[in-house]
């Protein structure tokens, strides 16, 4: 590795009409050393990206210094030129494709045979393998992109930035969907990359990421930095409050022990891998939490009970009338809300205003019996009392919901859900992917609306957020159900317990 | 932070084509802006029009119908050999016409929703069906149907200056599908599933369901464009009866800034803008003694510019990730 590596950023701002994105930021990187940057959404992470990526200019005046010559990025090609390099949150990769054609997809015009069109396989293999094996990688180069695990693909984007020259990596929340095994796989491959002298950005709203991987840190908020330190000279208290610029009050929230009726009781559900035989019930008011290994079956739990995937056995009870009864799937959907885990994918209509996203959970409400006329009226002045109760922060109910940060969409979603006011709520990953600040206030909505009555299931995989928000925790484990804590006895040994012993039951 | 009422010039990109193509042929051309040369544009683009509004509910909710224009066409040729072999009053033929369509509407939704077959392949499978079906019907020949549609093809109303009814017809129809898109629960459904059918079905929205009625929807109204407009218009059955009308409307729709991804779409100005322009700009062509085998080539270019506007558009909304 070539020793005169650096990055160095002197005075970068960034004004976007109406917005000052960033001001006077300065920082520099050093080769071996990997480089956290936090902040909470809007803080100017993306935009920071982007000027890096050579998708904006920052304003005259900055100076970003590569190798120690100052450069300007005019465009992504420019950027990719000097040797930097994303790797994303969602995973790139072209799926029918075989690895080796994945890892060295950017510029296959090199390896065209002289004098033919026909790729020069054997040596793309080759090449190939030597990025793989410089990770530490031990994946097939033949093998088609489809049949490898999100991780593997994880790598494979990795490889993909290095084949081009990568030398300044950039990791934007890239753990978002891997599971902890994988975590810990591209933790290592980090390490390695660490080692080999790269330099290396690592952003994440995970701070316990933060604290295991980075060796210093670069806070940013509102545009500017306002820290930057040893990871071992701080705390992640110290932390957060820089981020937020104020500090965090603990859930102040005391719940009685004493709970309501059930109002839903689901028993020996069974799909057709995932859950099996699994059986709880949930009281009115109670916000009870799934809890589980990454592939334990969460969300298939959600998606049998729920009739999305198909259930081959079981029975729900819901209490309707005074009484518990048995109920169609088809039927409980009416009477619940269903937060799914992938914002993107199932979450939202990113290409519609906030207010329509809103009121489509309930779009009877707004319509005449019989011919179906809605009221626009009436839909805004719903919309914007929703959007004032959960906190949304936009210009009006008309803005597009793609133009929000994770967070304030997340928020949309719990509008939407709460305008439909369900008996019933499920969570999947309440806040995933969203800031420590957006976080806090969506647990607060969250606990609120169980104080009116409004039971809630929620998964999630952080232990933490899971243990502050809920009143009682069933622990899943290959499907099954495994352990049942109750809110005096919380911590991480009691929720493992059940998942410890049904390994060592499966180890007989 | 954006303006909220920010000039658009993508939503006035269509009235701006439409006009330009007025005032240019209005300038070249001879007599093109008269009254009655207007009237009679419009009149015999009542069929297309329509069409394009009936693919307009296929395209928002991401169906690419091809067969639309074709469900006109067999319609048509049913109702008109009905009059023509049994002397059936024009009423009845057209009741049966009607019934033809949303039939062969959910023929196609049976296929594409309940199936899952891939739209635009199955309409195209329907459309080369329903052709066939017409010119066996009747054998390749021309069958002028005279007085069963005389009347309707010449009710005129004066105080207007002699504007046709079946435009008035037309103007009824467009002024209902817009307000039952635009709304009523029924329309806004539409868009959601069109928007992200993942997303809709996680509320609890029925999309198979919401899919079913408009392709049920598209087939009356594409009944109706054949039955009545089209034998109307004509006053014959011709077996290029609304002959690649498909590619018209989707390329009208288009034009009117509907999104071939669903999700996205007006009926008026949308679909009406985007078929007058391609209408107005084949009469004006004509007028000004173009050669008729220059229409499609302007067309095409035409719809090239669409798209490109369309593109431009697209990337506007997904916040220009992709730079």
């Amino acid at each position: 590795m070539d020793n005169k590596l650096s990055l160095e950023l002197k005075h970068i701002s960034k004004t976007f009409p109406g917005v000052k994105a960033l001001s006077d930021v300065s920082f520099s990187a050093t080769p071996g050393k990997v480089c956290g940057i936090v902040g909470v959404n809007g803080a100017g992470k993306s935009t920071l990206m982007n000027i890096l990526g050579g998708i904006h200019q920052p304003d005259e005046g900055g100076e970003i210094i590569i190798n120690g010559e100052k450069v300007v990025i005019a465009d992504p090609k420019a950027s990719t030129k000097l040797g930097v390099a994303f790797i994303q949150q969602e995973v790139q990769a072209f799926d029918t494709m075989n690895v080796y054609e994945n890892i060295l997809a950017a510029d296959l015009n090199k390896w065209r045979k002289k004098g033919s069109f026909a790729l020069d396989r054997a040596a793309m293999k080759k090449e190939a393998k030597v990025h793989l094996e410089a990770l530490d990688s031990h994946i097939d180069v033949e093998a088609p992109v489809y049949t490898l695990t999100v991780g593997d693909k994880q790598i494979i984007q990795i490889a993909r930035a290095l084949s081009q020259g990568g030398r300044i990596l950039l990791f934007d929340e890239p753990t978002s969907s891997l599971s902890d095994h994988e975590v810990a796989m591209l933790f290592s491959v980090i390490h390695r990359l660490k080692e080999q002298g790269y330099i290396i950005f690592y952003i994440s709203h995970f701070l316990d990421e933060i604290f295991e991987l980075c060796d210093n840190v670069v806070v940013l908020r509102d545009g500017q930095v306002v820290g930057k330190a040893d990871i071992s000279d701080i705390n992640k208290e110290q932390l957060v409050e820089m981020m937020l610029g104020y500090q965090i009050e603990g859930s102040t929230h005391v719940r009685g022990n004493t709970l309501d009726d059930v109002i839903f009781k689901a028993e020996h559900i069974s799909g057709e891998k995932l859950p099996r035989d699994f059986s709880f019930e949930l009281h009115k008011g109670e916000i009870l939490g799934v809890w589980g290994l990454l592939g334990s079956g969460r969300s298939e739990l959600f998606n049998t009970i729920l009739g999305i995937d198909k259930m081959v056995d079981g029975q729900l009870y819901f209490k309707q009338g005074g009484e518990l009864r048995e109920i169609t799937q088809k039927e409980f959907y009416k009477h619940i809300g269903y937060l799914t885990e992938g914002r993107h994918y199932d979450g939202l209509f990113l290409n519609m205003s906030i207010g329509r996203n809103i009121t489509s959970s309930k779009l009877d409400e707004f319509a005449t019996k019989g011919l179906g006329i809605l009221n626009p009226g009436k839909e805004a002045v719903e919309a914007r009392k929703l959007m004032k109760e959960v906190d949304v922060k936009a210009i009006d109910e008309n803005m597009k919901v793609s133009k929000l940060s994770g967070g304030n969409q997340q928020k949309v979603i719990i509008a939407k859900w709460f305008l439909k006011d369900p008996e019933i709520l499920f969570m999947d990953e309440p806040t995933k992917g969203v800031d420590v600040g957006a976080k806090n206030e969506i647990k607060e909505l969250i606990i609120e609306k169980a104080e009116k009555g409004t039971s809630f299931v929620v998964v999630s995989s952080e232990l933490e957020e899971i243990m502050s928000l809920c009143d009682r925790i069933i622990v899943i484990y290959e499907g099954r159900l495994v352990g049942e804590v109750q809110k005096a006895d919380f911590s991480k040994e009691n929720l493992m317990k059940g998942i410890v012993s049904q390994e060592e039951k499966n180890a007989e | 932070m954006q303006n909220k009422k920010k000039f658009d010039v993508f939503n006035l990109s269509s009235y701006l084509v439409l006009l330009a193509i007025l005032v240019i042929f209005g300038i070249v051309g001879n007599n093109f802006l008269t009254l009655r040369s207007v009237y009679a544009t419009i009149n015999n683009g009542t069929p297309l029009i329509l069409i394009t509004c009936a693919v307009t509910f296929s395209l928002l909710v991401g169906i690419i119908d091809l067969s639309c224009a074709a469900i006109g066409y067999a319609a048509g040729v049913s109702s008109g050999m009905l009059m023509h072999w049994y002397g059936v009053p024009f009423a009845a033929a057209l009741l049966v016409g009607i019934v033809i369509g949303v039939f062969l509407g959910w023929v196609n939704s049976l296929l594409i929703v309940k199936l899952k077959m891939n739209g635009m392949l199955v309409t195209f499978g329907m459309m080369l069906v329903l052709r066939a079906y017409g010119r066996i019907l009747t054998n390749d020949n021309t069958i002028t149907l005279g007085d069963h549609v005389k009347a309707l093809r010449q009710t005129r109303i004066a105080a207007l200056g002699g504007l046709q009814l079946t435009v008035i017809v037309l103007i009824v129809f467009i002024v209902i599908l817009h307000l039952v898109l635009k709304y009523t629960a029924f329309g806004r459904r539409l868009l959601l599933v069109g928007c992200d059918e993942n997303v809709a079905k996680r509320i609890g929205i029925n999309s198979d369901r919401v899919k079913t009625q408009a392709l049920l929807l598209e087939g009356l109204l594409c009944g109706i464009a054949g039955s009545f407009f089209w034998i109307v218009v004509e006053g014959a059955i011709v077996t290029t009866g609304l002959n690649s009308y498909e590619f018209l409307a989707i390329a009208g729709a288009c034009l009117g800034g509907i999104s071939l991804l669903g999700g996205r779409g007006t009926i008026f100005p949308g679909a009406v803008i985007g078929s007058l322009i391609l209408l107005f700009l084949a009469a004006g062509m004509a007028n000004a003694g173009i050669s008729i085998f220059v229409t499609p080539f302007v067309r095409g270019v035409i719809i090239f510019i669409a798209m490109y506007i369309d593109s431009l558009r697209t990337r506007r909304m997904m916040g220009n990730k992709l730079g």
